[in-house]
């Protein structure tokens, strides 16, 4: 392994009795790196974290995370990793600040710490208050903020913007981006392809268990970009979309020069539209 | 195995904040205590005896407490979904169950030495070393049978739908076993009726430590403890 991999996964498959969950999962992600599961509900994303902390066995293939043989995972390497399901729980009779303070203790992280991390996630004017009392999104970012607490240098998200607003979203990404840039190795699963396009470095699609598609979000966007296109706007508001031809160029450089030109964008595919084009399924 | 004082005492400490917010998981003690007080105030004398009330209360707290304390805080992590918080925290199940099962002993415990003087049993007719031998085991029994209904729970409700007729039997049936000889037989194997026995000869001054006692109280504990591990070794904690 790489000295700089932190979780490697080769030919993972896991199935239930009869029905495959996955199917010869094989893929690597390295430190400071987030690494997006990009799939619709049911395509196994929940299953493969749980199999790579430690919560599940899998059926076949073999999985590290830290070094360490997920067959081999015990309490020990939870200090060291962080975990957010689209699940997990607070203790909502216990204020925001108990909430951590115990995990705080658990973890062996300075108390003055709480505050800070408080700070980072916007709760610490809320740190008093019942964890029962807070918002869907704020409850949220304090999970994350639990997740954190102990400067994990693995970080496993399970669809952690699912049905926040907007802004919370905003706060969400940011502080994803700010562990990444710290050295967090963030393993990211959404079936929000914006979420991915915007946050991860490396992204797999995942489709009934499988990966389908693998590579950088830009890379996955133009490898499927084979008609190239442009959609144009002109001054007399016409809209138009051209195919990549010699005429095509002509036109734009005229557009260009007659100053008749008001907005020029490329076609490539969104995520979704790689997706559907490679499964048949849409990303829901 | 390392088991990590830091987080037991961390364990601990949630238990107790989340048992003292938790009315569900304390009813049985405070009932414990207020069933004495009305028993005392509205039987007359020759019938509430010290040590029928005394009995009567550690019934309840000891027996209906210990098996709430044990399900019932283990059954609301799961349905808060915070226990698999909890065991990917770096906890073990052993300083979980550890961390769990103490502030649910040290809360009956306590009950137990405070009915004494509510019953109206004077504190020095107390074998105080049998006194709480006997009640700290078979709170410990009742917590563990807890602890067994809590792993086969996913809400406090199914803890208590299944807790229920095994509370009843074992709180009330020792209550009734003075009038019928063959439930007394019968009762005289079981921890609650043991724990009975023990309250009423120890107040007329005629109980002494018994190999039949102590080997009902071992027995019992043995095979709970037993039926816990069963249960956990084929389910987890929070096994979905």
């Amino acid at each position: 392994m790489n000295q700089q991999t932190v979780i490697s996964v080769e030919h993972l498959s896991k199935h239930f009795k009869e029905q495959v969950a996955l199917k010869d999962l094989s893929f690597s992600i390295k430190r400071g790196e987030i690494f997006g599961f990009l799939g619709p509900s049911g395509a196994g994303k929940t299953t493969t974290i749980k199999i790579l902390t430690g919560q599940m066995k899998q059926s076949g293939g073999n999985a590290s995370v830290l070094n360490t043989s997920v067959n081999k995972i015990n309490e020990n390497i939870y200090e060291q990793i962080g975990i957010v399901t689209h699940n997990s729980g607070l203790y909502d009779k216990l204020s925001v600040y108990k909430n951590l303070e115990i995990f705080a203790r658990l973890l062996n992280v300075n108390k003055s710490y709480i505050n800070e991390i408080l700070t980072r996630v916007g709760l610490f004017n809320d740190k008093n208050k019942k964890a029962g009392k807070l918002s869907q999104g704020m409850r949220q970012r304090l999970i994350l903020a639990r997740a954190v607490l102990h400067k994990p240098k693995v970080l496993f998200l399970d669809e952690p913007t699912s049905g926040l607003d907007p802004s919370t979203q905003i706060a969400i990404h940011k502080l994803i981006t700010e562990l990444r840039d710290e050295g967090t190795a963030v393993f990211l699963t959404t079936h929000n392809m914006e979420e991915a396009d915007k946050l991860c470095d490396q992204l797999a699609l995942l489709n009934d268990g499988k990966i389908v598609e693998t590579g950088t979000p830009r890379e996955i966007r133009l490898n499927h970009n084979k008609k190239k296109r442009y959609k144009v706007l002109l001054k007399n508001n016409e809209e138009l979309t051209l195919s990549q031809s010699v005429e095509t160029t002509q036109k734009i450089n005229w557009w260009m020069e007659s100053n008749e030109l008001v907005t020029i964008h490329s076609c490539e595919p969104t995520l979704e539209t790689v997706f559907l084009e490679v499964t048949g399924r849409e990303l829901v | 195995m390392n088991l990590s004082i830091r987080k037991i005492s961390a364990i601990f400490e949630l238990k107790i904040q989340s048992m003292f917010t938790n009315m569900s998981i304390m009813v049985a003690p405070i009932l414990s205590i207020g069933f004495v007080l009305l028993m005392k105030i509205a039987m007359p004398s020759a019938v509430a005896t010290g040590a029928y009330l005394l009995g009567m209360g550690l019934s309840f707290n000891n027996i209906m407490g210990g098996i709430m304390m044990g399900s019932y805080p283990l059954s609301e992590e799961k349905e808060k979904n915070t226990l698999r918080v909890l065991m990917t925290s770096s906890v073990s199940s052993v300083e979980f169950i550890i961390g769990s099962i103490l502030p649910s002993l040290l809360i009956t415990v306590i009950i137990n030495i405070v009915l004494i003087p509510i019953a109206g049993v004077p504190v020095g007719k107390i074998d105080w070393p049998i006194y709480l031998l006997y009640t700290t085991v078979t709170a410990l029994i009742s917590i563990i049978i807890g602890y067994v209904i809590g792993i086969y729970s996913n809400s406090q409700m199914q803890a208590g739908n299944l807790s229920m007729p095994i509370m009843l039997l074992f709180t009330l049936t020792p209550m009734f076993q003075s009038f019928n000889k063959t439930i007394e037989n019968i009762m005289s194997f079981t921890y609650p009726g043991m724990l009975n026995d023990f309250v009423l000869h120890s107040m007329t001054n005629n109980y002494n430590i018994n190999f039949k006692d102590v080997s009902v109280l071992v027995i019992w504990l043995i095979v709970c403890l037993g039926i816990f591990i069963y249960a956990y070794s084929k389910n987890g904690l929070d096994s979905e």
